[in-house]
């Protein structure tokens, strides 16, 4: 069930190019949820992810065709200082956590804080609770994590990398939110911000730039 | 002493003789596991073959005289696991059974072999193994008497019979504690006093000359064991089971000794049994104490030497170490699947039917399978096809019994040596001639460490490559005590971390994917940080960890310091809890590297913003152990520790020039989706033309600031290639350290004025080390362009310099004429250190596609107190 891919077909209308980051701490299958949307596949022992990895994908709304350039990024603490690198200047956010996992939820929070306060202000958020096939070791509420969606403006859906449940409706919705006006219709390349001096709110780390 | 471990790896070296040894092999099949269950983490289940196979690599480093050795394990689909072991065709079961062709002193035949037993089961003992499996059957009997336990890891490596679905090891043999606890499937119970137990029926056995029970079946052995418990002492014991021979011979026969060796295994009560070593030394059993230390440390020093000429008895075979063998057996075509099968084991399918199913869907007559049950049949392999291959050694003893210090000797190259890696590796003549070469080599060290550098870089044998490594890394010393005294249980923030990476960490890997292995990944990660508490865990250190692991599974401390040493040589400082420093430098001086071998690729790169940040960082924080699989990373490392620690930026630069048609033909997203995802790198070709960059880069072009110092490291780092520049002695015309910031400002390499004077011969020949020196005997072309004004260049230059003034419009297109006719390796761009004009005219230089381009560190004054600058003529 791999998205529907865009045709070079001019008839489509317009097209858009979106960056999207995903963030969220590590092992609740940020690269799982990537690899499940751009490629259909599944890898159960998928490696952990150093310093970011960078795929695309297409998809078609009614009149416009939606290309995002995903930057997934590492989830330990540790590569924390890559992250502002990578969400500054994206239009677009997946926050992921394991509902197996009550700390990973934290984790998420903090991502969304960080991203309203750092971000772009019109950022699109997008919390995913991810690992859903396990629902027999939940430990967070699908209620609780609503709530907190509710009242922060996020979008959220519990999804399954493993089965693919609400992966692409996920991105989907995230596509339907942006706005298309101003989706930087033939931008050269993704913006990754390798210029700005100690990126705000980032301890220094492994690779912020200068 | 790291060089005592790699003696005990040889312990037994010459102790095969040919007509006795065999390779065996037994299989059997482990109970499947569902195929949709997940684990507590929420990843499949491991399968039970996969456990087995990660249990049963501890068996293999196993060595005692008295105890079979296993060689290797092998899965295959079906949960099917493939035993191979040492064999030998005399069983003590067919002793016993052909009783009347021994014509020796049974009674000293029964000392000899219960002594064996014993100290067999001390040794597993010792080793904190039980045997479980103990009856005739499984005790062999070697050429000179000696009994050997086999069958004795079954235990252990099923984690006590819980992965398979048969019970394991023969009833009649078993203590009654250990029948109870089987038969309530209660799979705790590993106790050595049942093994002792089971020791002293096969002596009753052995002393009768006949067997147990031969006639009961199952059910009534079973209940005659549980019986035995109501006796009240193990003389009773003794007689109750005395009388149940068929063939009674009388209490009284068996000697003194022997009735209070059985008497103290058969108490009904396990505790009031003796242990094994506690049985061996009881002076009223065996009256004769042996040294049996002395006879190993004597085997140490007899490595045969060449023999005499007139000899012409030459049995190479027997100077394999099993380990070896199996290797080689492998390589002369042995195939274990086809032996074991083609064997007379399997059932044909027609026989495996039932004879016929009642309408109620009862089974009648169906065959038992060794797919159903434990059996502990053992295939012998064939031997013919290695002994007709080894017998050509005879002709060659060269091969068979390398010379080291033979002078002539050592530039005589082995024809095959010149073939594609892959060939080599699998060349039984030439596999033969490494693995005694290096053999010897590892005996030899740490004093023949200079000529183990020497044939590592020609290539190195598999099965010995973790302790090659160890030594090229410059393992030494007790390593075994200093891992032994590490803290790796105390918990540590880390752990959480480790515990998430460890399970997805080269886990398409069986071995790897074990439990045991991740058992071992995580105590050697925790070694590590331990012993390094200013470092700390980054993802990927995993990665690196692994490699080792899995090359000395069977050896954490060698892995441990392996390492260690690594990481201080190419690694030092990249697992600070602040790297930025150390990553940002290094991938500077990468850019910087990639711009001086492949100009054009680095400006389309730097046009379109692919830099190093976004690619490299997993390539040099795990030196490409999260990049590759295992089977690249050993032979890309085994390139790689010859180097010194700049080596790994010449593999970055060789892994980019194998894709650069494709990365110029890309936009910023092609590119980095290429490295995402990346793409089939072919190792030798990476590997061939690293070494070239290496050479033809100078030295001075990758100085690090944060590379270790020689204040820092106990001993030289070592490379075969150069010395490394961050080691060697400074002085005023070396680099010096400069903030990142103003290294971010160059926009080539530097060069050092040592290095240029070198380059250029001006200080003499004789002291000239340089690597691209070495690359052809006469000096490589150099250019000097000196871009000050023509009155500054006519007060001194450097006797090889041009003259191109910087303010020159046309400066940079006759310099780039002088360029294509002189075809230099090396151009030196020379400037004035505070106008910096070098840097712009290098980089015109690049964009027109210049190789070699650099600027002189510190421009033309940093020449001036030398005296070396002159009046350039006209």
């Amino acid at each position: 069930m791999a998205a529907q891919r865009a045709t070079n077909n001019a008839a489509q209308g317009k097209i858009c190019q979106f960056k999207l980051v995903l963030l969220g701490e590590s092992a609740v299958g940020k690269s799982s949820l990537v690899l499940r949307f751009v490629k259909g596949q599944f890898h159960e022992y998928q490696e952990s992810t150093i310093g970011a990895a960078f795929l695309t994908q297409t998809v078609c709304l009614q009149d416009t065709t939606v290309k995002f350039e995903i930057w997934d990024t590492a989830g330990q603490e540790r590569y924390h200082s890559l992250a502002p690198m990578y969400y500054r200047g994206a239009q677009a956010a997946i926050v992921v956590y394991d509902i197996t996992n009550q700390d990973t939820f934290a984790r998420a929070k903090t991502w969304v804080r960080e991203l309203q306060r750092q971000a772009s202000p019109n950022i699109v958020i997008a919390l995913a609770g991810n690992k859903a096939d396990l629902a027999n070791k939940r430990m967070v509420d699908h209620e609780e994590a609503a709530a907190y969606s509710e009242e922060n403006g996020l979008l959220f859906m519990e999804t399954s990398a493993k089965t693919a449940m609400h992966v692409n409706e996920i991105f989907l919705a995230i596509a339907e939110k942006l706005p298309k006006n101003e989706g930087g219709t033939n931008r050269p390349r993704p913006e990754v911000d390798i210029t700005q001096s100690n990126p705000p709110g980032g301890s220094k780390g492994c690779c912020s730039s200068h | 002493m790291f060089r005592t471990k790699i003696l005990l790896c040889y312990r037994y070296v010459s102790k095969i003789g040919m007509d006795t040894v065999r390779l065996g092999c037994m299989t059997f099949v482990t109970t499947a596991v569902p195929h949709d269950k997940c684990g507590s983490n929420g990843l499949p289940v491991t399968p039970n073959s996969v456990k087995v196979l990660g249990l049963a690599q501890e068996l293999i480093s196993l060595r005692h005289e008295n105890v079979c050795r296993y060689i290797d394990f092998k899965t295959t689909k079906h949960n099917r696991i493939f035993a191979v072991s040492e064999y030998y065709t005399t069983t003590l079961h067919k002793m016993i059974k052909n009783h009347e062709t021994f014509h020796r002193d049974w009674n000293s035949v029964c000392v000899n072999v219960s002594m064996g037993v014993f100290k067999g089961l001390s040794y597993l003992h010792e080793q904190g193994l039980v045997h479980h499996c103990l009856e005739p059957k499984s005790i062999y009997i070697t050429k000179e008497d000696n009994p050997k336990l086999g069958n004795f890891g079954l235990h252990h490596i099923t984690d006590g019979g819980s992965l398979v679905d048969c019970p394991i090891g023969n009833p009649k043999y078993h203590a009654p504690e250990h029948v109870l606890h089987i038969y309530s499937k209660d799979l705790a119970i590993a106790n050595i006093k049942s093994d002792v137990w089971s020791s002293a029926i096969v002596i009753l056995e052995l002393i009768n000359k006949s067997f147990l029970w031969e006639d009961k079946g199952l059910q009534t052995i079973v209940s005659k064991i549980l019986e035995l418990t109501s006796c009240q002492s193990a003389q009773s014991v003794l007689e109750v089971l005395q009388a149940n021979f068929q063939k009674q011979s009388f209490l009284d026969d068996i000697s003194q000794s022997m009735r209070c060796l059985l008497e103290s295994c058969l108490s009904p009560i396990p505790e009031n049994r003796l242990m094994p070593a506690e049985i061996l030394n009881d002076k009223n059993i065996f009256k004769t104490t042996q040294n049996d230390n002395s006879e190993n440390i004597k085997s140490l020093f007899s490595f045969k030497s060449l023999p005499a000429e007139t000899d012409m008895q030459i049995q190479p075979i027997e100077d394999l170490d099993l380990q070896e063998l199996w290797h080689l057996w492998k390589l002369a075509g042995g195939d274990l699947l086809s032996s074991v099968f083609n064997s007379d084991t399997t059932t044909p399918s027609v026989r495996m039917l039932p004879f016929f199913i009642t309408n109620l869907g009862g089974v009648h007559g169906l065959q038992y399978s060794p797919e159903d049950l434990f059996d502990a049949h053992i295939t012998v392999l064939p031997m013919e096809a290695i002994e007709n291959r080894l017998a050509t050694a005879v002709d060659n003893p060269d091969m068979f019994y390398p010379l080291l210090e033979n002078k002539t000797n050592v530039d005589k190259e082995h024809a095959t040596s010149k073939l594609p890696l892959l060939i080599r590796e699998n060349d039984f003549e030439y596999q033969v001639y490494r693995l005694a070469l290096f053999r010897r080599l590892l005996i030899g060290y740490p004093y023949l460490h200079d000529l183990l550098w020497k044939e590592a870089r020609i290539d190195i044998p598999v099965l010995l490559r973790g302790l090659i490594w160890a030594g090229l890394l410059n393992v030494q010393g007790d390593v075994e005590e200093e891992y032994m005294h590490i803290d790796k249980d105390t918990p540590k923030l880390a752990d959480r971390q480790i515990a998430v990476d460890v399970p997805r960490c080269h886990q398409y890997n069986a071995i790897l994917s074990s439990p045991v292995a991740h058992e071992k990944l995580k105590r050697v990660l925790k070694a590590w940080l331990f012993s390094h508490p200013h470092l700390s865990y980054w993802q990927g250190l995993d990665s690196l960890c692994a490699v080792f692991v899995h090359l000395n599974f069977n050896d954490e401390p060698t892995a441990y310091k392996s390492m260690s040493h690594f990481i201080d040589k190419y690694l030092y400082n990249f697992f600070l809890k602040d790297n930025s420093a150390i990553i940002q430098e290094y991938l500077v001086v990468f850019a910087h590297l990639v711009s001086f071998h492949d100009p054009l690729l680095s400006c389309h790169m730097n046009e379109i913003g692919f830099i190093p940040d976004l690619y490299a960082i997993p390539w040099f924080l795990t030196m490409f152990a999260h990049v590759f699989p295992l089977h690249k990373i050993v032979h890309l490392w085994d390139t790689l520790l010859l180097g010194n620690s700049s080596f790994p930026l010449c593999i970055g630069v060789a892994i980019l020039q194998q894709v650069r048609e494709q990365l110029l033909l890309s936009d910023f997203n092609e590119c980095i989706l290429l490295f995402s995802d990346l793409p089939e790198v072919n190792i030798d070709n990476v590997v061939q033309k690293s070494i070239q960059i290496f050479c033809h880069t100078p030295k001075s072009s990758t100085f690090r600031v944060h590379a270790q110092h020689e204040s820092n490291s106990q001993q030289r780092t070592m490379s075969y290639y150069s010395d490394d520049y961050n080691v060697s002695p400074q002085n005023e015309l070396s680099l010096k350290p400069i903030p990142l910031a103003d290294l971010k400002e160059e926009v080539c390499c530097r060069i050092s004025a040592d290095d240029l004077i070198q380059l250029t011969e001006l200080g003499g020949i004789v002291n000239s080390k340089t690597p691209a020196k070495n690359s052809k005997s006469v000096k490589p072309r150099i250019a000097v362009i000196d871009i000050r004004q023509p009155d500054e260049f006519a007060h001194g230059a450097i006797p090889e310099g041009k003259n191109f003034p910087y303010s020159s419009s046309k400066s940079v297109e006759s310099c780039l004429q002088y360029i294509n006719q002189l075809k230099p390796k090396v151009v030196v761009v020379v400037g004035n250190c505070t106008s910096r004009f070098d840097r712009p005219f290098a980089s015109k230089l690049l964009k027109a596609g210049t190789k070699g381009v650099c600027v002189l560190f510190g421009g033309i004054e940093i020449l001036k107190p030398v005296g070396i600058l002159t009046i350039p003529s006209l």
